[in-house]
């Protein structure tokens, strides 16, 4: 699962460079969620822009990766394809995050 | 590949009964619908309800038992006419409990986030998504028949 993270105004911008998150994959997300958001403080924001599959696994582990961050760290989504943001609509797991056009509209937001 | 002047209006195909599997199965199917002309919102929508369906077969009715035939654990037929989609997803492992489909209903979100789902959303995205759904169970094969509104889809 090829994830790659840098930190950005005292977040971690996490990419995914793969171009589905599901059920045969949704393990190794989760490592690899965890291996890049550490234990640091900040908030995470996960770049879906390259992603243009998720499946109810791959949502579940999307969720299990907030779960794990400290209270205080939210998990922020940026870049869904439509596929990946009908699945987030349809389940209304849409309400459960923060969700941003791209990254460049959550370091403005940030910023501001 | 064989071209064809008028893409063709069924497709079947069969796997094992791995993740990996469904995955490819998945993509031809989205390919057939695609290159049949049907919208890529219809197309993503129907790749969401059967990935539930096939994920549920590999997850749950193998669980236990193994495939008599692996190489052709699950198959997928499908066909598609004036706007609307008929899947048949069949397979030979454990039948579903009480030979019922389950009522798929959302799990709760207003609760504290440690306790937030990670899963139960499979069978509430195919009821969503799907017009019609038959189960049957008969001669130890399970077969799901769906159906799609590839235009409501669309939309």
């Amino acid at each position: 699962m090829n994830l790659t993270s840098s930190p950005a105004n005292g977040a971690t911008i996490i990419t995914v460079n793969e171009a589905r998150i599901d059920a045969s994959v949704a393990i190794q997300f989760k490592d690899a969620m965890r291996a890049h958001a550490g234990c640091g403080d900040g908030d995470v924001v996960l770049d879906l822009g390259q992603v243009t599959f998720v499946d109810s696994s791959g949502l579940g582990a999307i969720v299990g990766s907030m779960k794990y961050l400290d209270t205080s760290r939210r998990l922020h989504l940026a870049a869904l394809t439509p596929d990946v943001d009908k699945v987030f609509r349809l389940t209304r797991m849409d309400s459960i995050f923060e969700i941003h056009d791209d990254t460049r509209a959550f370091l403005a937001r940030a910023a501001g | 590949m064989v071209m064809h002047d008028r893409p063709p209006t069924t497709f079947a195909a069969s796997g094992p009964a791995t993740a990996a599997a469904v995955r490819d199965l998945l993509r031809d199917l989205r390919l057939w619908l695609s290159q049949g002309g049907t919208p890529e919102a219809a197309c993503g929508a129907v790749e969401i309800a059967l990935a539930e369906v096939l994920n549920n077969v590999v997850e749950h009715s193998y669980a236990t038992v193994s495939p008599r035939d692996p190489a052709s654990a699950l198959t997928v037929h499908a066909a598609r006419a004036n706007g609307q989609l008929d899947v048949h997803v069949c397979d030979h492992g454990t039948p579903l409990p009480g030979l019922t489909l389950p009522e798929g209903r959302l799990p709760a979100r207003d609760v504290a986030r440690g306790d937030l789902p990670e899963g139960g959303f499979g069978w509430f995205l195919i009821r969503k998504l799907s017009t019609r759904l038959c189960y049957s169970q008969f001669d130890g094969e399970n077969r799901l028949d769906l159906c799609f509104d590839l235009d409501q889809l669309a939309r």
